[in-house]
Parts: C-alpha cells; sequence; structure tokens
C-alpha cells in the first residue's frame, strides 16, 4: 500500500520516496507489481501480435487466408508465373487478381468437398485420398535405387517368381480295381505297349485303363495341370519327359497312370534376364511393407468397433 | 555532490534491460514479419532485409541443410547431392522464388506439391539399351562436354541419344536440359552425380532418383524464405543496390 507523507501534503500527492525506495519489502512488492503488469501486456501484445496467433491479420507469409486457411504466398507466385509464362514481377496486376481469384475459389470448393464429406461418398475422391497418403509414406522407397547385391538376395529368394511356367500334353489314366484286376499287372500293359509305341487310347483300353477326363487334351500349363490333378499327381507328371509313363499312384482308392506325350519344362530366367522384374518386384514388396507399416500406425491409433455382421 | 543509491542504479538497469529485450524482441518479429511480406524475389533488393534473411538462414543452414549439402554448400557427387555453388539449378531459374519453392516442397518428397515431372530412367536395368550402346551413349555426352572420345563411338552414341535411347525427350536435341522437368544439361562442367565415364554409365544404366525433403510445417515460412535468400546469394545473387 502507497504511503503519503503527511509533511509534503502542500506539493500534492506525492508519493513517499522514502516509503517507496527505502523499505525492501515494499521495493519488492513494486518491482514484483511492474513486472506482473508488464509480463501481462507484453505476452497479450505477443499473443494477439504474433503471426501465427493472430486473430484477425493475415499472416504475412500468405497471400489470403480463406476461411482461415492460407493460401501461401510462394504458391501463388508459382501459380501466376505457370498461368502467365513469364516471371511473377512481369504478371499485369489483372492477372494476379485473376489467378487469385481462381486460388481462392478452388479452396472454397475444396472446403465445400470437405464440409460436406465428399470422401464418405465419392469414391474418385476416396481413392485419390488413399493414392495421396499411400504416395507420401512410399515416397522414399520411390526415390531409392536398391543396388545389385540386394537385387541378387531377392532374386535368389523368391526364384520361383523368375521362371517361365511349362506345359505339358499328359494323359491322366485311370484304373478301379476290383476282382480279378491287378492295377500293378495293368499299369505294366500299358507301359509296354507305350514303349512298343502303341497309341495310347489303344494301349490304355487294352490295359483296363480309362481317360479320367480332368484334362484336356493337347498342351496344358503347368498350373492348369496342378489345379486340375491335384499338387501330387502333378509333381509326378513334371517329373516325366517326352513319351515316359508313371508308376501306378493311387488317389481315393482310384489307381492314376500319367503318360506324357510332350513335355515343355519350366524355364528358370538368369537373374540378368529377370533383372527388371526383380527391381519391379522388390520396389513392390518394399512399398506394401512401409503402407503396413503406416496401417498399423494408424490402426494403432484409431478406435475401431466391429458390429454383430462383422466377421469373427 | 549528489550521491546515486545503488538500489535506484539497479532498477535503472533493470528497466532498460526489459527495454531493450521489449526493441530486439519486436525488431526481429518486425523483420521476419517483413521477409515474409515482401516478395520473395524482391528480397535481394533490400538490403536490410536481406542481412536479415542472411542472419536467420545461416544456423538453419547448419542444422537442416549441411548435413546433406555440407557446411561449404559443396553437396556430394556420390550421392547426388548438388553443389549449391554453381549458379546450375535443375529446375527453374535459381530465383529466390524457385529455390524457395523448391524448399517448401522438396523433390520426389511425397508431397503433393514436390517436384516430380520425371527421374532418370534405368536405360540398362531395363534392357531398353545394352552394355554397348550405353558406352556409346557415354561417349556421345562426354563428348558435348568437350572431353574427346573415340570418334566412331561418339556419332553411334548420337544415334542413339536422338533415337532409340529417347534421351533428348528429357535432355534437349542439343542436351541443353529442361528446367521444368528437371532434366540436367549434359553440355557444362557441373555434374550432379560427377562427369566420369564411370558416374555417367552407372546413371544411364541404373537411372537416378534424387530427393530432397519437404521443409514445409517443418520450419517456418521466414526461416524458408532466409534460406533460399541465402542459396540464391551463395550462387552470386547478393544485394542488389
Amino acid at each position: 500500500m502507497t504511503n503519503f507523507s503527511p509533511a509534503r501534503r502542500d506539493e500534492g500527492w506525492v508519493v513517499d520516496r522514502q516509503s517507496f525506495t527505502g523499505d525492501p519489502a515494499r521495493r519488492t512488492l513494486w518491482l514484483s507489481a511492474f513486472g506482473a503488469v508488464f509480463g501481462l501486456v507484453l505476452g497479450g501484445y505477443a499473443l494477439f501480435t504474433a503471426s501465427g496467433t493472430a486473430t484477425q491479420a493475415v499472416p504475412p507469409e500468405n497471400v489470403a487466408l480463406v476461411n482461415g486457411r492460407p493460401i501461401l504466398q510462394s504458391d501463388f507466385v508459382t501459380q501466376v508465373q505457370a498461368e502467365t509464362g513469364g516471371a511473377f514481377k512481369d504478371a499485369s496486376p489483372a492477372d494476379r487478381r485473376r489467378v487469385l481469384q481462381e486460388m481462392i475459389d478452388e479452396e472454397l470448393l475444396v472446403q465445400r468437398g470437405l464440409d460436406v464429406d465428399l470422401a464418405a461418398s465419392d469414391p474418385d475422391v476416396r481413392s485419390a485420398m488413399v493414392a495421396g497418403v499411400n504416395l507420401q509414406v512410399d515416397a522414399e522407397i520411390l526415390a531409392s535405387r536398391p543396388d545389385e547385391a540386394a537385387l541378387r538376395a531377392y532374386y535368389a529368394a523368391h526364384r520361383d517368381r523368375y521362371a517361365i511356367d511349362g506345359s505339358m500334353d499328359v494323359r491322366d489314366l485311370v484304373f478301379y480295381p476290383g476282382p480279378g484286376a491287378d492295377a500293378g499287372e495293368a499299369a505294366k500293359a500299358l507301359a509296354d505297349a507305350r514303349r512298343q509305341g502303341v497309341p495310347v487310347d489303344t494301349a490304355a483300353t487294352k490295359a483296363g485303363f480309362s481317360d479320367s477326363r480332368r484334362l484336356g487334351h493337347g498342351d496344358n500349363y503347368d498350373f492348369g495341370v496342378k489345379a486340375k490333378l491335384g499338387v501330387s499327381l502333378y509333381q509326378a507328371a513334371a517329373a516325366l519327359s517326352d513319351g515316359g509313363v508313371s508308376p501306378p499312384l493311387v488317389e481315393d482308392g482310384v489307381v492314376h497312370v500319367l503318360v506324357m506325350l510332350h513335355r515343355t519344362p519350366i524355364r528358370q530366367l538368369a537373374f540378368d534376364a529377370a533383372r527388371d522384374q526383380v527391381f519391379q518386384d522388390f520396389q513392390r514388396d518394399a512399398r506394401a511393407s512401409v503402407e503396413h507399416q503406416n496401417l498399423d500406425f494408424l490402426r494403432s491409433r484409431a478406435e475401431i468397433h466391429l458390429g454383430l455382421s462383422a466377421p469373427p | 555532490m549528489m550521491k546515486v543509491r545503488p538500489d535506484r542504479i539497479f532498477g535503472a538497469v533493470i528497466a532498460l534491460t526489459v527495454l531493450l529485450a521489449v526493441y530486439l524482441v519486436e525488431k526481429h518479429a518486425r523483420a521476419r514479419e517483413l521477409l515474409v511480406a515482401h516478395f520473395a524475389d524482391s528480397v535481394p533488393g533490400d538490403r536490410q532485409l536481406h542481412a536479415y534473411a542472411l542472419a536467420l538462414a545461416r544456423p538453419a543452414y547448419a542444422a537442416h541443410c549441411a548435413g546433406c549439402h555440407g557446411a561449404a554448400f559443396a553437396g556430394d557427387s556420390k550421392r547426388g547431392v548438388p553443389d549449391l555453388r554453381h549458379g546450375v539449378w535443375l529446375y527453374d531459374f535459381g530465383r529466390v522464388s524457385d529455390i524457395e519453392r523448391t524448399i517448401l516442397y522438396g523433390i520426389r518428397s511425397g508431397n503433393g506439391r514436390a517436384r516430380n515431372v520425371t527421374d532418370m530412367p534405368a536405360m540398362g536395368l531395363s534392357h531398353r539399351l545394352t552394355t554397348n550402346e550405353i558406352s556409346d551413349v557415354v561417349s556421345y555426352v562426354l563428348s558435348i562436354s568437350h572431353k574427346g572420345g573415340d570418334a566412331a563411338a561418339i556419332a553411334r552414341g548420337a544415334v542413339i541419344y536422338q533415337g532409340k535411347g529417347e534421351c533428348f525427350d528429357c535432355h534437349g536435341a542439343d542436351a541443353a536440359g529442361n528446367i521444368d522437368w528437371g532434366s540436367p544439361a549434359l553440355t557444362g562442367v557441373t555434374w550432379l552425380y560427377g562427369g566420369t565415364r564411370a558416374a555417367i554409365t552407372t546413371s544411364i544404366h541404373d537411372g537416378r532418383h534424387g530427393m530432397c525433403p519437404a521443409w514445409i510445417g517443418v520450419l517456418d515460412a521466414a526461416t524458408i524464405r532466409a534460406l533460399a535468400v541465402l542459396l540464391h546469394d551463395v550462387n552470386g545473387g547478393g544485394p542488389q543496390a
């Protein structure tokens, strides 16, 4: 509290200097009060004038604010130069105004799109957003170039990807064992007939075999044979060369004998021949990996509730 | 003689210090504001602003850019980091506004506004050119910058450059490059990855995909503007009268 000296009333309301400066406790109080007021004034000034927190003014690095969203001066300059085909300083005021209005219009439409949640309903917008986010996380992968050693290691680990699929003209002959019908004898008779050059249908009929009709006659790709006959019969067929006859193979109680008429084996591509594809695959896997990591991160932060109809 | 009490001197010093601090903070804030309020290309024309930009940029460059581009702006040709002193710009004309755009959005940074029109395709890895053809193209490219070589190889390389290799499509029939796409000129002494036969062979065979991060959202607008002014300055674009 300020004291006033009665002795100096004739000079008006004068602060008692002795009490202001001479009493350490009072001086501390005054200095603290001054500091607090000064701090508040300074803080208030900074709060309402700093470019990041100003509530009214357009921050100087922006050429406009559209509903609070900035249009960066640099983007404006670039857009003017792009549209006028010359330096910014040479653009007329009319051109500058026109470009700015276009940028404001675009911003308004983008904001409208966000307001109406366009991404929720427009598949094109959704796709563009998904692609955009993935492009951001893929940027480093896309800009990197794996060295030769990395590509060779990748090739070695995925050799089966770099092979040209084989094909085969193979017959799947079946024998239904019964009383008095020996599958082993029948298979041997079939193989002998083939060795003597007897046509496959004739030899099969004589030996008691019939075509399973699971394969079309003529060349079939390996993957097709595998899909139609199953892995074990395919593997037995793939091991045969032209004219070869497999031993009897029992599957589900039925005896199969495979007769290879013509075989075009799988051809493994050398690294040099496959290098471009290896690079593409390497990049694709790397991108898939970072995109997966990004999704893991997003999931870790997301609140996801599954409904009753969601699969377990 | 009037005796000045120490506590008054102390109070005066405190007050002056506070006032000075306020003045400096305000001056700094005002200068930052002016730096970004001016159009980028006009900053070198203002000596005070130019000086302020350099003072602001130097520590920022040391903290954020020198790691790749080097403290002396020399870059690193082994990694394709450009030497920033040569006045040779891959994109646009080297104006403050051009440099600022690169700093803001980067090159192949993943930012949608990054400079990312194209990149150097891997002509060898993709088998578009054979090893011998690449060797001929390298001879031709070296001959453009007057490094001599086998005349027959140079002639073959020229045909590939203008034809099968489609090198002309980006680098230009006259090999002058294209600043819209960021395809470098092949006529000078400045080489992003080094101008040796081995380096150029690697560029053509394996392709190149240089990258610069986007600094928007990482650095504030004034610092980015200041860095652009600094790089413009390093290339001889000092304060203009």
